[in-house]
C-alpha cells in the first residue's frame, strides 16, 4: 500500500531535507547536497500524487444507507492519523495540518492530501529568516523595555520555536469611494476690545476610484488575527507560485476560515483606507469631519497563500508568552510582562522631578 | 500655594503619561485598521472634488481689561478671571449669515 505522507529525503544519502531560508534552496544537512525547489518539485510530484490518492482511497467508503455511512469517533481519529514514510510510525495531527514532523524520527513530513486540488495554495512566501535570527530578534525585542521585570530576562528561556506557514487569503479589489466631509476654517481678528473669530463652514464632496492588491486576512482560526495583522506587511515581490518543496522542514496548516468569512475584515480595512485617500484630498481647512461615505467594490478577487511566521513561546511566572516574527521581513511582535512597582516608580520620579520645574514655569507665565 | 498645586497636578499628569507610554512600549500587538500598504498608488483617480460654502459664524470674545486682572495678584487667587465669553446677550456674538 502506498504511503499517505511524503518525506523529502536526499536522493544522494536518504537523509531528511529541509528548505534553508538563508540560501533559498533545499539542503541535506548530512551530505551538504543542495537542490533547487523546481528539481525537488519534479522529483516528488508523482510521489505526492500517489500519497494523496492513497489517502483518498483510505477515506472513501462503500455506498450504503446514510446512517451507516457516517464516520464513527474511531474512524474520525483514523482520518487524522498518517504514517511516517520514513519510520512508519503513526503521526496524529489535526485536520488542518499540511506539513509537520514525525514525533518519533523527527523527519519532516508532508501530507499531500491537504494541499491537493481545490486546497492547493496559489502562492507561498518562502522563509527568509532562520531560527537563529528569530532568537536574536527576540533578544533585540527585549531591549529598551524599561518596565521589563529583571527576572524575565534573567531566567528567560525560549520554550519552543516553531516555523509555521500560516494560511492567508489575499484580496484584490478595485473600488469606487464617495464621501462628504464638513470642514471649517477660522479667521481671527482683534480689535481693541474683543477677539473676533469668523468661521467659514463648507461641505466637501469627493469621489474617486482606486485599486488594492493582496490585502491579507488570516485564514487560520488557530492563529490570533491581531498578531497576524501585527506581523504585516509581507514583501510580495518574493511571492512564489506554490510548491510543496518550500514546506520541507516547516510546519504548515491549511485554511480553516473560509474566504467568504474573511471578506468582512478585508472590506473593513479597504473601506478605512479608501475614505482616508479621499480625506487626504480635502486640504486648506482647519478642521475636517466625515459626514457620510460609500465604498463600492467594482471588482474583487481572492487568492490563497501561505506566509512564513516564526512562533516563539516563553514562560514567566507560569504564564506563557507568545511572540511571532514575520519569517520574511523579521518583524517581531509580542506582549511582554511589566513590573507594576517599576511603573509606579517612574510615575513618582516624573512627578517629583517636574513639580519644582513646573512651579517655576507656571510662576513665570503668570507673573 | 495655588501655583504649587497647579505645578503638582501638571507634573502628576506628566507622570501618568510617562507610565502609560512605558506600558504601551511593552506590546506592539495591534490590529491593522487600514490597508494603505496594499494600495496601488498609481491607481488613484479622483473624479469629483466639490467644495461648497455653507455659512459663516462669528464669535466675539471680549478682551480682559487690565483692572479686572492685576498681574501681581495671581498668587493669591483673589481676582479670579470671571467672565464667560459665551454668556453675552449681544446678538452679534454668534451670528449666522
Amino acid at each position: 500500500m502506498a504511503d499517505t505522507s511524503v518525506s523529502y529525503t536526499c536522493p544522494n544519502c536518504g537523509a531528511p531535507l529541509t528548505f534553508q531560508p538563508g540560501i533559498k534552496k533545499v539542503k541535506c544537512e548530512y551530505c551538504d547536497s543542495e537542490f533547487d525547489v523546481k528539481t525537488l518539485e519534479k522529483l516528488y510530484a508523482r510521489k505526492e500524487e500517489m500519497a494523496a490518492e492513497a489517502r483518498n482511497a483510505q477515506e472513501s467508503k462503500w455506498e450504503s444507507k446514510e446512517k451507516e455511512n457516517t464516520w464513527s469517533d474511531e474512524e474520525k481519529k483514523q482520518l487524522r492519523a498518517f504514517h511516517c514514510s520514513s519510520c512508519g510510525a503513526e503521526i496524529i495531527c489535526d485536520e488542518n495540518t499540511m506539513a509537520t514532523e514525525c514525533c518519533y524520527c523527527g523527519n519532516p513530513t508532508l501530507l499531500p492530501s491537504r494541499f491537493e486540488g481545490a486546497l492547493k495554495p496559489d502562492y507561498v512566501i518562502p522563509f527568509s529568516k532562520t531560527k537563529e535570527e528569530a532568537v536574536a530578534a527576540l533578544k533585540q525585542f527585549y531591549k529598551g523595555k524599561r518596565l521589563l521585570p529583571k527576572a524575565f530576562t534573567a531566567n528567560n528561556r525560549v520554550e519552543s520555536i516553531q516555523p509555521m506557514y500560516v494560511p492567508f487569503w489575499l484580496f484584490d479589489a478595485d473600488v469606487t469611494a464617495s464621501a462628504s466631509f464638513r470642514t471649517e476654517t477660522d479667521h481671527v481678528m482683534e480689535t481693541e476690545d474683543e477677539i473676533i473669530t469668523e468661521t467659514n463652514h463648507y461641505q466637501c464632496d469627493r469621489q474617486g476610484s482606486m485599486s488594492f492588491r493582496r490585502i491579507p486576512v488570516d485564514g487560520s482560526q488557530k492563529m490570533d488575527d491581531t498578531y497576524m495583522e501585527s506581523v504585516e506587511p509581507f514583501d510580495y515581490s518574493e511571492l512564489k507560485p506554490f510548491s510543496s518543496a518550500y514546506l520541507a522542514g516547516f510546519l504548515a496548516d491549511k485554511y480553516d476560515v473560509e474566504a467568504k468569512d474573511a471578506v468582512p475584515r478585508a472590506d473593513q480595512r479597504l473601506h478605512t483606507s479608501a475614505i482616508g485617500v479621499l480625506e487626504d484630498t480635502v486640504t486648506g481647512y482647519d478642521r475636517c469631519q466625515l459626514i457620510e461615505d460609500v465604498v463600492q467594490k467594482d471588482k474583487g478577487t481572492v487568492s490563497y497563500a501561505l506566509a512564513p511566521v516564526w512562533i516563539l513561546t516563553t514562560r514567566y511566572e507560569d504564564k506563557p508568552y507568545t511572540f511571532m516574527m514575520n519569517g520574511q521581513t523579521g518583524k517581531m511582535v509580542g506582549s511582554l510582562p511589566y513590573d507594576n512597582v517599576k511603573s509606579y516608580m517612574y510615575l513618582l520620579a516624573t512627578t517629583v522631578i517636574l513639580t519644582p520645574i513646573l512651579y517655576l514655569i507656571v510662576r513665570w507665565v503668570l507673573s | 500655594m495655588t501655583i504649587l498645586v497647579i505645578a503638582f497636578v501638571l507634573a502628576l499628569l506628566a507622570g501618568i503619561f510617562v507610565r502609560w507610554y512605558l506600558i504601551q512600549q511593552m506590546s506592539n500587538v495591534r490590529p491593522a485598521a487600514a490597508a494603505g500598504v496594499y494600495l496601488k498608488q498609481d491607481s488613484i483617480d479622483i473624479q469629483k472634488q466639490d467644495d461648497t460654502f455653507l455659512y459663516l459664524t462669528v464669535q466675539r470674545v471680549p478682551k480682559p481689561k487690565a483692572e479686572e486682572q492685576p498681574a501681581n495678584d495671581l498668587d493669591d487667587n483673589d481676582s479670579s478671571f470671571d467672565f464667560n465669553p459665551f454668556d453675552d446677550d449681544d446678538d452679534d456674538n454668534d451670528d449666522n449669515f
